[in-house]
């Protein structure tokens, strides 16, 4: 039988900054107050695991707006498992995380 | 730019997205900045502090922080990273040491004129003490009348303190010379002149520093010649430089002078000597024997001692073959110790190949040999460094804190090397792993009976005993067969992990 992934802290609030709506780098950097040799190299780590899968977003789109196009993450059905097993491990973790961005 | 620097470090087949999500990120936050009037110097600041993150990320992407654990972890096991990083600690310990000028110099010819033909004349008389001025003159009397010296001079060394004008004093070591001393030894100044005959009438103050004083105390002044300068309160004027390449028996001598014409000071035998320069064709033997005559029937007081002539070349260089011998002699003591308390742990009943034998005892000797080094260069070189970069002189408890020095850390290295030995895999000699407590914690002692380490690989089994009890309680080496290899697999990436 697999063995369930175990997380760190930090990546646990990573992850739950992005399942709240926070979906680009910068922003889970702002959200957390985690610096970007925190952040990225955890994105990246996650991504690695499967628990959140980064996309650029449509280039067309962002064309027309004169800006470049960015890359985005959102959490995976695995990633949303590992998230739940981490609030339970880590309780006080959803009193740190940030509410939802769009809420 | 950073991001741009940061690039460089990133896979070439991740690199285009690695860059457009950084620079996309940078962009839309600079902008964001901007629009909402908040782009001022501290959040420039911020921004590039944030920038300074894709160094980090690049390297993750780099060097797969995975891989780098594993490697991290596994590596220091293996005999392999010991004897390199041993190496590395050399290699070190000779930079940071200025490549050991005191270890090249006694390898190097000695800068004087025809060092062959110079000989110390060493006075060997415990607690004796002698009047400066009757051993230069007795020296100088004796040179007059010998068929087998042609020059010779007196030196006496003490420690001095040394004093710049609007500059705290230093204890350095000084030297009384005949102010014939650099014409014997054949050296020429590196800046102004040498003392030379004639500086007892015509200057008596007069004195020549070390390349290394004049580095530290004057800054390299290129007109330190003429400068005066305190030497136990009495004003000296210095007249020359030495080279950076002179050496001598005593290295803590840092200025040397000439002894004043009314001196009435004494010094310890031990401290006190002559060079002299043989005539052509004479032997260092027959000069002995010929000084010794002549102490013999002088009636200043020399005789009371026993006087000794040897090679300059040898005098010099005795200290760094000491320390030679001594190392020479901690690696063979490691040797027979290592084999007598392996022997005891059932290491010696091993039937070990030939190959596996030369092999186990080669690291042992390598390792232990390579620690010996580093002790020997750090012993030898470190505290003379520390004490020219601190003062700019070799304080004159260099040598015996050097010999100290060089004893504890021989003894803490061999020490270290023998544990380190035992505690390795003897078929493999990786570092035996998956330490496991045996027993149960007794009643009165509070401790477990022993520790059980296992080699990764499976060869064999380590019990180390707790408290030894008696003979028989001594560490054992239990070879694992065949019929356990089934315990031990090989994972994915190639190393063996204990599943038991």
């Amino acid at each position: 039988m697999k063995e369930p992934v175990r997380i760190s802290h930090t990546s646990a609030l990573i992850l739950q900054t992005i399942n709240a709506g926070f979906i680009y780098g910068f922003d889970v950097m702002e959200a957390t107050g985690l610096p970007s040799g925190t952040v990225y190299p955890a994105l990246r780590r996650l991504e690695k695991e499967k628990l959140i899968v980064g996309q650029e977003e449509d280039a067309r789109k962002a064309a027309r707006e004169n800006r470049p196009a960015r890359r985005y993450y959102k959490l995976t059905t695995p990633g949303r498992q590992v998230l739940a097993a981490a609030l339970e491990r880590y309780p006080l973790l959803s009193k740190l995380s940030p509410a939802e961005k769009n809420a | 730019m950073l991001l741009g620097a940061a690039r460089i470090l990133v896979p070439r087949e991740q690199r285009a997205g690695w860059y457009r999500e950084w620079y996309a990120e940078i962009w839309h936050w600079a902008h964001f900045l901007a629009e909402s009037g908040r782009l001022n110097g501290e959040s420039r600041m911020e921004l590039a502090r944030h920038c300074w993150g894709a160094f980090a990320d690049a390297c993750w992407l780099r060097f797969n922080q995975e891989r780098a654990m594993r490697v991290l972890q596994e590596e220091p096991i293996s005999a392999r990273f010991c004897l390199a990083a041993i190496f590395l600690l050399l290699v070190l310990s000779f930079a940071i040491t200025g490549f050991a000028p005191t270890i090249r110099a006694a390898f190097t010819p000695l800068p004087y004129f025809q060092p062959e033909r110079v000989a110390d004349l060493s006075f060997h008389g415990e607690f004796s003490r002698y009047h400066e001025g009757t051993l230069f003159n007795s020296v100088a009397s004796w040179v007059q009348g010998s068929r087998t010296a042609e020059s010779a001079a007196g030196y006496s060394w003490s420690p001095v303190t040394l004093k710049l004008s609007g500059m705290r004093s230093t204890r350095i070591a000084g030297a009384h010379v005949s102010p014939n001393f650099f014409e014997v030894l054949g050296n020429r100044a590196f800046a102004g002149r040498m003392l030379r005959r004639g500086d007892a009438q015509e200057c008596p103050s007069c004195a020549v520093i070390t390349y290394g004083i004049w580095e530290h105390w004057f800054a390299r002044d290129p007109y330190v010649v003429g400068r005066t300068v305190l030497i136990d309160d009495e004003p000296h004027m210095i007249t020359g430089v030495l080279p950076a390449s002179f050496s001598f028996i005593y290295p803590e001598i840092s200025v040397w002078m000439l002894p004043s014409a009314n001196s009435k000071a004494t010094n310890f035998a031990e401290r006190t000597g002559a060079v002299l320069r043989l005539a052509r064709g004479a032997s260092f033997r027959a000069a002995e024997a010929e000084f010794r005559g002549f102490a013999d029937r002088d009636p200043s007081g020399l005789g009371y001692s026993t006087p000794a002539l040897r090679p300059m070349e040898s005098r010099t260089r005795q200290g760094t073959r000491l320390y030679l011998g001594f190392t020479l002699l901690s690696l063979l003591g490691g040797f027979a110790l290592a084999r007598s308390r392996l022997a005891a742990s059932g290491t010696g009943r091993l039937k070990m190949q030939w190959r596996d034998l030369v092999r186990w005892w080669g690291f042992f000797v390598l390792k232990s040999w390579l620690l010996l080094a580093v002790c020997f260069v750090v012993a030898l070189e470190l505290p003379a460094r520390l004490s020219i970069v601190l003062t700019g002189a070799v304080h004159p408890l260099t040598g015996p804190i050097s010999t100290w020095f060089f004893l504890v850390l021989a003894m803490v290295s061999i020490a270290w090397s023998m544990h380190d030995q035992s505690r390795r895999c003897r078929m493999c000699l990786r570092r035996l792993g998956n330490e496991a407590f045996v027993g149960e914690p007794g009643y009165s002692l509070l401790e477990w009976w022993g520790t059980e380490m296992v080699c990764a690989d499976g060869h064999g089994l380590l019990y180390i005993p707790e408290l030894k009890a008696s003979w028989q309680e001594c560490e054992e080496w239990v070879k694992l067969d065949e019929s356990w290899q089934g315990l031990f697999t090989r994972d994915g990436a190639g190393d063996k992990a204990l599943i038991a």
